[in-house]
């Protein structure tokens, strides 16, 4: 009884506070990060169309991949199957109203209720400072983020396993151009169990770490409905020096963004009033229901 | 219609032929009775009209057998549905649909009638069998005298020909029975239908029947009129027994006739004799009895007092609560109210091992309470569940009905002869009381002579006996005291002359045609003056 | 006209579950709990207002507590097994630390509103989908609905009604056989015992029963149906396999969005036409007729049209404002909903208006 309280509170509370803005400013700050401590987090949009944007997780604790992105200010979602085990949206793109070229299958809209398919996802990145980005071979939630170092999330549009392209930003923090790759070796996934946890980082002890999904179905592996297990990048070992930063594409620190709720509230063509309106419909028919029941039963009684 | 040439049938297996070069004819517009002892090929006679011997039932046949000039040899029985309607014993089991209507049209839609055939049909059906009120009814909730009303209607409406009948009236109260007889023989005279029927309880039908066919038992039949068959007959109604004792020629058919003949045969009776006063050793005694089922009332506040060496007949329309009545005193059934003690104890609140010590009952279906493959093997486990000796239960068996088979499986006994099992396995905790009901249904004369005598061998052990049932030949034959239920209630309770003298629907024939205080054929028997003929 | 439209009659069994599927395939594309509630609302109500008085009608309450059941089973999985999806935690307890063998799995721990909220639009829908299932089984008779199919399948629709008609008598047997049992002393000696004797004389009474309504329904005609060439029976049974096969593949391939669309439509309407023509074929053979059957009439029309319109105007509505239909639980808010898919499943409320009351019940 406590918990429906404190939820229709929660949710009150929610539509009355002011509306965050897109990135939340209130977590993070633009930019790379200014030191070693915390980590950065790209997100280059590729084909989906729009500017990268760049900013820093300032944590001094450990934290997960995921911790890492939603720490930076950026607004994910999750599939409603794995919840936010695997990321579909980030900063509300792809949206659900958006058509993405996928190949086979011109107008695709992403529903975000299964895995994406692998022509049409977000790739997941990252990097010590100074090094190669890298593939992941673990989950957003299964790893821990580099201390100093890059996350990057790319967003792979009609690609294979081989060419999946890289965050056009260089993992390189300003200011220490130069520098060798300082990045701890990163062991391979034995299992394709998507609850194992990369060896070395510390144990889900917190709520946070690596748990099952929001879902029951996570005790099955992935098997047909995941992604196969990305191919080990075949000759470039992780101590390659990072790119030129003087390639980089132009990239914000999302100042100005929009406000991802209402971009989506605009989307949906939703109205204000269509919600009053449900509601009301179902306690005028419950009603209804109601009274109609008891008048046949009376009248079947006499 | 009908030609049977030298027929014989056998099933696999065994050696003797059920059916034994059996030669008739039926002609159109008969009534046909089929009487005979259970057992005797009654059943198997009927089924071979519609050919259901031996397409459905296996076993071999010799000879031919046509209806209307189509033999059943070359044809299944779904090619005779347009000539020869069959109607079961139970009804219930034979229905096929949900309601009235759609009951009645079923057999017609098989046949491929056009739509308004169909319709126009089901209407004529519903208004000829007088269930026109019911024709959205679910089948489940007719009484059983509707429901065997459906089951004729629902054979009618194909305008078979010949109409046959297995014992259609045994469920039924004597109310009942009489409605479905008299439909029948409604539809011989308007309709020109041919009705074979078979039926143990031979008086009702037999003042409508044109002929009598009796299975004695050895595979043959005796064909022809009643008077003339019946005067040989081993097993007959009160009304002839009455007629051959007295000498009438040719023997009286209707009770009217028998009334007729009657005055002589008074003038040379004595006193009618007493019957014995009752006990004074109340063994169960009941007060307040009510039993309820949700919103039902089944039983309402009756008391009920047996006594020792006594037999209490319960009578009452089907629903009117016996069954409930029973079951509640027995312990075992739902009890709201009331008490009901038993030496001391109450019943209901004694496990059911020791109830079954104090008061026994034998249900409706007895063979419920059959489970083991053997006759030997129930008698070893009702011994055990007694608490007797071994052998007790066979010992009371042989003594009951002697010649069963230890190695026999219960459910190829006959109807007889598994209530004998059953009393034996209840007997065998050798309860003070023993409770009946409906015991007599699918018994024949014989057996139910026979369930008479065990009833009074038990009485003289000083038990007391109930025993509800609809068949008033029966109760004339061995109840001492009649009680009439209806609603719940017990309407009237006296000694039997008194009770069931009285009404014209409870009397039995031997009331009806002598008057008030002469019950049975037997007690004319004892009371004549001079030996008959 | 409008009088005759309005004559009390029990409708085509057929057009009560067209209407009833369609809302459930409206209500299987959506989460939205305002959705799912109208859907569950307009089902209840339409139930109550034009349902028969008959017992197999008055069932319906099942499956509202099945519905209920399925919810509560979801909302207290996500509270057992998984609960910190998101960030408004309401309830922070311990979390019960499992064998290294069951590392995958987390019990307890804290819990969040979002997945709760994510477990009760799940189940939601889940249960929105069975009670219109149970709508309709409220609305149509089943067996009539045996009755209606095509002559094809006369057979098989028997069995079942044999079957249907089966458990009522098992259950009657079996309590009457259990009442016996204390005739006989009760539960002495083992277990086993006591259930063979109750399965034997119950297993033997149906066996008894079953054989005897066999004898009365092959005494009646059943199957008098004529010869048929065994070439011509093995074709109309392969087209219909077939054809059913089709049908099954169309429609899954409809329903769910992954599977690649050259697999949908073609092949639903492909696999509907061959069993039509193979039911045709094999019911020609046939010379049964039907006592009143049941009529497509206008009333059956507009019910079946008003279930078919709402799950059109879902399908329209996720093509163009599919964020309503999935709302999301990154933020916790009230979810979005717009008017289009709101109105379509309002429109599911034309049948009781629009349809005539069933047959009154004589007692």
């Amino acid at each position: 009884m406590r918990t429906l309280v404190v939820l229709a509170v929660a949710a009150l509370t929610a539509t009355l506070a002011p509306v965050a803005r897109a990135v939340d400013h209130s977590k993070g700050y633009p930019g790379y990060c200014r030191n070693a401590t915390g980590v950065t987090v790209v997100v280059d949009f590729q084909q989906l169309g729009g500017t990268t944007i760049v900013r820093c997780d300032p944590r001094p604790t450990r934290g997960t991949g995921l911790d890492a992105v939603k720490g930076a200010g950026f607004q994910i979602e999750g599939v409603v199957r794995w919840g936010e085990g695997f990321i579909c949206r980030i900063e509300n793109r792809p949206s659900a109203v958006e058509e993405i070229p996928v190949a086979g299958d011109d107008g695709y809209r992403e529903a975000c209720r299964d895995t994406p398919p692998a022509s049409a996802y977000w790739s997941y990145w990252h990097a010590g400072n100074n090094c190669q980005w890298e593939y992941s071979q673990w989950g957003v939630k299964n790893r821990d983020f580099v201390p100093g170092g890059f996350e990057g999330w790319s967003f792979s549009l009609n690609a294979t396993a081989d060419t999946n392209p890289t965050p056009r930003i260089a993992a390189v923090r300003p200011g220490t151009t130069g520098q060798p790759c300082d990045a701890p070796d990163e062991p391979e996934p034995t299992t394709a169990d998507p609850n194992a946890r990369q060896p070395g980082a510390a144990g889900a002890q917190n709520g946070a770490g690596g748990g099952s999904g929001g879902s029951t179905e996570t005790s099955t592996a992935p098997g047909r409905d995941a992604l196969p297990p990305p191919k080990p990048r075949t000759g470039s070992p992780d101590r390659a020096e990072a790119d030129d930063p003087s390639g980089n594409v132009a990239f914000t620190g999302g100042e100005k963004a929009r406000d991802v709720t209402e971009v989506v509230r605009e989307q949906s063509g939703a109205s204000d009033y269509a919600p009053w309106a449900a509601g009301g419909a179902v306690v005028l028919l419950g009603l209804a229901t109601w009274l109609t029941a008891r008048r046949r039963k009376r009248s079947r009684e006499a | 219609m009908i030609e049977l040439d030298h027929v014989s049938f056998w099933y696999h297996g065994r050696e003797s032929p059920v059916l034994d070069d059996i030669s008739l004819s039926i002609g159109d517009g008969e009534l046909v009775l089929l009487a005979g002892r259970t057992g005797a090929g009654k059943s198997t006679l009927l089924g071979t009209l519609n050919g259901l011997v031996p397409h459905f039932t296996g076993g071999h046949l010799d000879g031919e057998v046509s209806v209307d000039g189509v033999t059943t040899r070359s044809r299944p029985p779904r090619e005779f549905a347009h000539l020869v309607g069959l109607v079961g014993q139970d009804p219930l089991a034979g229905f096929v649909t949900d309601t009235v209507e759609e009951e009645l049209a079923y057999g017609m839609e098989q046949l491929g009638l056009p739509a308004q055939v169909m319709r126009r049909r089901v209407e004529e059906t519903l208004d000829l069998l007088g269930i026109a009120e019911l024709r959205r009814r679910p089948l489940r909730a007719l009484s059983g005298g509707q429901q065997q009303r459906v089951a004729i209607g629902s054979v009618l409406t194909t305008h078979p020909r010949v109409l046959v009948l297995d014992e259609p009236t045994s469920a039924l109260d004597p109310t009942a029975a009489e409605d479905v007889l008299a439909t029948l023989a409604r539809l011989v005279e308007d309709l020109g239908t041919t009705v074979i029927l078979a039926e143990h309880r031979m008086e009702r039908v037999i003042p409508f029947a044109d002929r009598l066919l009796y299975t004695p038992g050895d595979g043959s039949v005796v064909d022809g009129p009643p008077p003339e068959v019946l005067r040989d007959m081993p097993i007959t109604p009160p009304i002839v027994s009455l007629g051959r004792l007295a000498g009438w020629t040719p023997l009286p058919m209707t009770v009217r006739d028998a009334r007729r003949r009657a005055p002589s045969l008074l003038a040379a009776l004595a006193e009618p004799p007493p019957r014995p006063p009752l006990a004074p050793s109340p063994r169960l005694t009941a007060s307040g009895v009510v039993v309820r089922y949700g919103p039902t009332v089944a039983v309402r506040g009756v008391d009920v007092e047996l006594h020792g060496g006594t037999v209490l007949a319960m009578m009452g329309r089907n629903g009117s609560g016996k069954s409930s009545l029973l079951w509640a005193l027995q312990g075992s059934g739902p009890r709201q109210g009331g008490t009901v003690q038993v030496a001391g104890k109450d019943p209901k609140d004694l496990p059911s091992a020791e109830a079954r010590a104090l008061v026994g009952l034998v249900p409706q279906t007895a063979s419920d309470l059959l489970y083991l493959d053997t006759v030997a093997d129930e008698c070893r486990a009702a011994d055990t569940e007694s608490e007797a000796s071994p052998g007790t239960c066979r010992a009371l068996l042989d003594r009951l009905t002697p010649g069963i088979d230890s190695r026999a499986h219960p459910r190829d006994l006959s109807e007889g002869q598994r209530l004998a099992l059953v009393l034996a396995v209840q007997l065998s905790a050798t309860p003070g009381v023993l409770l009946l009901d409906e015991p007599t249904r699918g018994l024949d004369y014989t057996a139910k002579a026979t369930l008479a005598r065990i009833i009074t061998a038990l009485t003289s052990q000083g038990r007391a006996v109930v025993v509800a049932t609809h068949d008033v030949e029966f109760v004339a034959t061995v109840a001492d005291h009649v009680a009439i239920m209806a609603e719940g209630e017990i309407v009237a309770t006296g000694p039997t002359a008194e009770i069931i003298a009285g009404s014209p629907a409870f009397a039995p024939q031997t009331t009806k045609i002598l008057g008030a205080p002469w019950l049975t054929v037997d007690d004319v028997r004892a009371a004549l003056r001079e030996p008959a003929r | 006209m409008l009088a005759r439209y309005f004559l009390p009659r029990d409708l085509h069994p057929g057009a009560w579950w067209v209407w009833a599927l369609g809302l459930a395939v409206a209500a299987s594309r959506t989460t939205n709990p305002w959705l799912l509630l109208t859907i569950l609302a307009v089902a209840c109500y339409v139930v109550i207002a034009r349902r028969a008085d008959a017992p197999w009608a008055m069932a319906f309450r099942l499956y509202l507590y099945l519905g209920a059941f399925i919810v509560a089973m979801r909302v207290l999985f996500r509270f057992v097994f998984g609960g910190a999806e998101g960030s408004t935690i309401i309830l922070a307890l311990p979390e019960i630390p499992l064998p290294a063998w069951a590392a995958g799995i987390r019990l307890l721990g804290d819990v969040s509103a979002e997945s709760l909220l994510g477990g009760l639009y799940d189940g939601l829908r889940l249960a929105t989908m069975v009670v219109c299932l149970g709508a309709a089984n409220a609305l149509a008779n089943p067996k009539r609905l045996l009755k209606a199919m095509p002559p094809a399948l006369y057979e098989v629709g028997t069995a079942v009604v044999v079957a249907l008609s089966v458990f009522p008598q098992l259950a009657e047997s079996v309590l009457r056989v259990r009442r016996a049992r204390t005739l006989r002393g009760g539960a002495t000696g083992r277990r086993f015992r006591a259930l063979h004797a109750i399965i034997i004389p119950v297993l033997e009474d149906a066996l008894d029963r079953s054989l005897r309504l066999a004898a009365s329904m092959d005494s009646r005609g059943y199957g008098r149906a004529g010869r048929v060439a065994a070439r011509a029976r093995l074709a109309t049974g392969a087209l219909m396999i077939v054809g059913l096969i089709g049908v099954c593949v169309g429609v899954y391939a409809t329903l769910d969005g992954s599977t690649p669309r050259f697999l949908a439509a073609p092949v639903l309407v492909a696999g509907l036409v061959v069993a039509l023509v193979g039911f045709r074929l094999a019911g020609r053979r046939v010379h049964r007729t039907r006592y009143r059957p049941d009529r497509w009439r206008a009333p059956e029309i507009v019910v079946a049209t008003s279930g078919v319109a709402v799950a059109v105007a879902f399908f329209a509505t996720s093509g163009v404002n599919p964020t309503n239909l999935n709302p999301s639980l990154v933020v916790l808010s009230w979810p979005l909903l717009s008017w289009p898919p709101l109105l379509g499943a309002a429109v599911g409320l034309v049948p009781a208006v629009l349809s005539p009351i069933p047959e009154p019940v004589t007692a």
